[in-house]
């Protein structure tokens, strides 16, 4: 395909963290030789696409990115925090981040089209499980490492 | 006159986003109204007198387009102009909320001070006079003041 999609879906999540929130990601570049990652409590913003493919992006915030980027977005004190708002935001952020990579990658809408994100904490949920995936983007923040699931749109854009 | 303003996105934060940028935006805003979707925007609109809409796409319910198609069906609601802030950046989608008749879009992530030159631009095409009374005149300070 003429758009690579690993570069042009990291450009376009730097973006929308650099222009939502101020906040700049570092890529890890080997996600399964990172031997230590946190066991924090993690909250999962998917969104789902359909067309070619039928399936899920997820994003894997921990939480105190997810409230740090929430207090940033919103401009609010940390005692008006509450779980909605914070859902709110990672909702946006998955929404934002993959509608931007298709008005790259599908320019003519023929592919794939978005759903309504949905956000949840899953039980039992170990980031070292979600790493062992085939297609994972991670990103190293000072509040934790932020995963990213996309192998539905490898699929979906596949020739 | 004020102009009375609706916001029509289903995430409750992201309205109180675009709020906070419409207020901070110079111009003189009387009613503000507020919509979850499409379906929800139209019984808002039976109720009220609204002279520009600011929607999302992808919505629940009733999305973006329907919601622009509905409108522009209604020859009371028709002339109302629709931005649209919306993730769908495909060129595919906005030439045909385009096609439909809106107005302008804003493509997410955005910078509110592109909300706001986008605003500016449909309401003096839309409504000349009454801009020139109720517009401020942009200090240069908009970005410095927005705390997100």
């Amino acid at each position: 395909m003429a758009i690579e999609i690993k570069p042009t879906l990291l450009s376009t999540v730097e973006e929308v963290f650099e222009t939502m929130f101020f906040s700049y990601l570092d890529l890890v570049d080997d996600v399964k030789s990172l031997s230590n990652i946190e066991q924090n409590v993690y909250i999962q913003a998917s969104i789902s696409l359909s067309g070619k493919v039928n399936g899920d992006v997820h994003f894997y915030f921990p939480e105190s990115l997810a409230n740090n980027i929430t207090l940033n977005f919103l401009g609010i004190p940390e005692d008006e925090l509450d779980e909605r708002k914070t859902a709110d935001v990672l909702g946006e952020t998955a929404n934002t981040s993959i509608g931007s990579l298709l008005g790259k990658l599908d320019p003519e809408s023929v592919t794939a089209t978005l759903g309504i994100p949905e956000v949840h904490s899953p039980a039992g949920l170990t980031l070292s499980s979600v790493a062992e995936q085939p297609n994972i983007m991670a990103f190293s923040t000072q509040h934790g490492l932020l995963l990213l699931d996309y192998g539905v749109i490898v699929e979906c854009f596949a020739e | 006159m004020a102009f009375n303003i609706m916001v029509v996105d289903d995430s409750e934060t992201m309205r109180s986003v675009i709020k906070k940028v419409v207020f901070m935006s110079g111009i003189a805003v009387g009613d503000f109204h507020e919509a979850g979707h499409g379906k929800e925007a139209l019984e808002v609109l039976d109720k009220a007198w609204v002279d520009v809409i600011l929607s999302d796409i992808n919505m629940p319910e009733m999305n973006g387009i329907e919601f622009l198609q509905a409108i522009k069906k209604n020859d009371v609601l028709s002339h109302i102009p629709v931005i649209f802030i919306t993730t769908e950046a495909s060129q595919a989608r906005m030439d045909e909320a385009t096609k439909h008749g809106a107005a302008g879009y804003v493509k997410k992530p955005f910078m509110p001070e592109t909300i706001k030159t986008v605003l500016l631009d449909v309401l003096e095409k839309a409504y000349a006079k009454r801009f020139l009374e109720n517009v401020e005149e942009d200090d240069g300070g908009f970005e410095e003041e927005m705390d997100f």
